[in-house]
């Protein structure tokens, strides 16, 4: 435990001084020049769009930085063989991999939690009134860039390029939003072969349109607690099973 | 009187290696039946041409590679074991490290890793720096060091536990006369501290300085051991032994330049 405690430690370090920063100040610029736009052109759905384009350009910026990282982490090392020095210590390949991701996660999840306080200044200002259900968001939001993290990992210790894994993940991503169209098609497709392919790879895809927080601010009076438990225990599931397959490759590497 | 007893074993380790490309399998031979023994307290070097195995054998040795056949020890255990991780020491050909850390926190990252106890941990990363005349500079950013400053880092981590054995891939490549002397003499007194030390090279004349004992590997394979007692009358006779060696193998390339 205080060898991934150590490991985690330094990639956050790491993380931090490696222009993650640069995100928070990139989304910073973004909303504050929105705000004066928007507050321009619409007086009346000024502090909607203000809210709504705060919270997905949090969350894109996050997932994106996540994936970055996570491509990047484990092959750069692998590549530039500053692995070697951690692997000829009595540290287990499991401990580094587990390490490494739970300090990326927790370097990208304060960058988005910086992220939020910017966001909530600037809601403040324009005389936003604070819902629970805003706040309920930024739960949701770190399950979706946990369940990322981990599958861009995983991507990058299974592909052998950077621009590989990079693709993999996006495309991942970007369908893991469709699941319900997905399913859908798979009914609706008289080719059993076809639909039997859909529904494998539904397995396989992160749901991440489960762990979509938009429905909390669209439906009111929805219950956010067992949408929340759901999605954790999914992130968990699906995390767990990404990070155990990542270690069984890490394990099986050559240097 | 008993010979010492070896602290890192290859039994006839054979590695192949195996890369697709395009659906074709192409393999290469890193190293065949290997059997290498290094007794406890020797400095061992291991000579060979560009591709005989040299680094191939080390990277057995540490466990980063998995022989095809045969089997690695340290000190009697795989080297996967922690047991095993925690004798060793080992300094890379290239120093690579965190560009964005400092010295310092390196240190102390590879000593928790390492198992040192928390409260010895400060004291010994202070001690290492100091051993290695970079406490001045131990807080500044890696990105900012020189070639010589990363080696110096490089050393330092590798001595911070204070291992029993100790791994130099290819120590002398790339450094200047001082650093050369500087790291001879590094290896000489880690020695004459009872450790052992295993190192590979192209350099036969530091190897004649230094060794016990020396390897050389021909296409991945044990061609010959030399005991120092060979040598050590006989300035330059190492390499005439090495050139006579190397040039027995046909695939050499070295007939030309020897007729």
């Amino acid at each position: 435990m205080k060898i991934i405690l150590s490991i985690i430690r330094v990639t956050f370090l790491q993380q931090l001084r490696n222009r993650l920063w640069l995100a928070v100040l990139l989304y910073a610029v973004v909303m504050g020049a929105a705000s004066l736009l928007f507050g321009a052109i619409s007086a009346d759905a000024e502090l909607t769009v203000i809210l709504d384009l705060g919270l997905a350009a949090a969350e894109f910026l996050g997932l994106l930085v996540a994936a970055v990282g996570a491509v990047t982490l484990v092959l750069e090392e692998m590549e530039s063989k500053t692995a070697y020095l951690i692997l000829t210590r009595p540290v287990s390949r499991s401990a580094y991999v587990v390490g490494r991701f739970l300090g990326l996660l927790g370097a990208v999840l304060a960058a988005v939690g910086l992220m939020g306080l910017v966001h909530v200044g600037i809601l403040l200002l324009k005389g936003w009134e604070p819902t629970s259900s805003y706040f309920l968001c930024f739960p949701f939001m770190a399950l979706k860039v946990t369940v990322v993290t981990s599958v861009a990992l995983f991507f990058s210790l299974f592909s052998t390029s950077q621009a590989s894994s990079m693709a993999f993940t996006a495309f991942f991503w970007l369908l893991g939003h469709f699941g319900p169209e997905l399913q859908f098609l798979a009914e609706k497709t008289r080719n059993v072969a076809a639909a039997l392919g859909v529904k494998a790879f539904l397995f396989v895809l992160p749901r991440l349109d489960l762990l979509d927080y938009r429905d909390l601010l669209e439906v009111p009076g929805l219950a956010a607690g067992p949408l929340l438990a759901r999605g954790a225990a999914y992130a968990a599931l699906y995390t767990g099973a990404c990070l155990i397959l990542s270690t069984t490759l890490f394990s099986r590497r050559e240097f | 009187m008993t010979e010492p007893a070896a602290v890192l074993r290859l039994e006839n380790v054979t590695k192949i290696f195996r890369r697709s490309h395009l659906g074709r399998v192409r393999e290469t031979v890193g190293v065949r039946d290997l059997v290498l023994r290094v007794r406890e307290g020797e400095v061992y070097g291991l000579l060979g041409l560009n591709g005989a195995g040299k680094t191939t054998a080390i990277k057995l040795l540490l466990g980063l590679l998995s022989p095809s056949t045969g089997k690695a020890f340290i000190l009697d255990r795989p080297p996967e074991e922690p047991e095993a991780r925690r004798a060793i020491g080992y300094l890379p050909e290239v120093p690579y490290f965190y560009r964005h850390l400092s010295a310092r926190e390196v240190l102390r990252f590879y000593g928790r890793l390492s198992g040192l106890a928390p409260s010895a941990l400060n004291a010994r990363v202070e001690a290492v720096l100091a051993e290695v005349r970079l406490a001045e500079n131990a807080h500044r950013p890696m990105r900012e060091y020189s070639k010589g400053m990363l080696q110096r880092t490089s050393l330092a981590q590798a001595l911070l536990h204070d291992p029993k054995i100790f791994f130099f891939d290819e120590p002398v490549t790339g450094l200047d006369p001082l650093g050369l002397k500087e790291m001879r003499d590094r290896m000489v007194e880690l020695n004459r501290r009872g450790k052992t030390v295993f190192f590979s090279s192209h350099n036969i004349s530091e190897v004649e300085k230094i060794c016990h004992r020396v390897g050389i590997l021909v296409r991945g394979r044990m061609a010959r051991e030399v005991e120092r007692s060979e040598w050590e009358k006989d300035p330059g006779h190492l390499e005439k032994l090495f050139v006579e060696t190397v040039s027995q193998d046909p695939n050499s390339g070295l007939q030309p330049i020897l007729a």
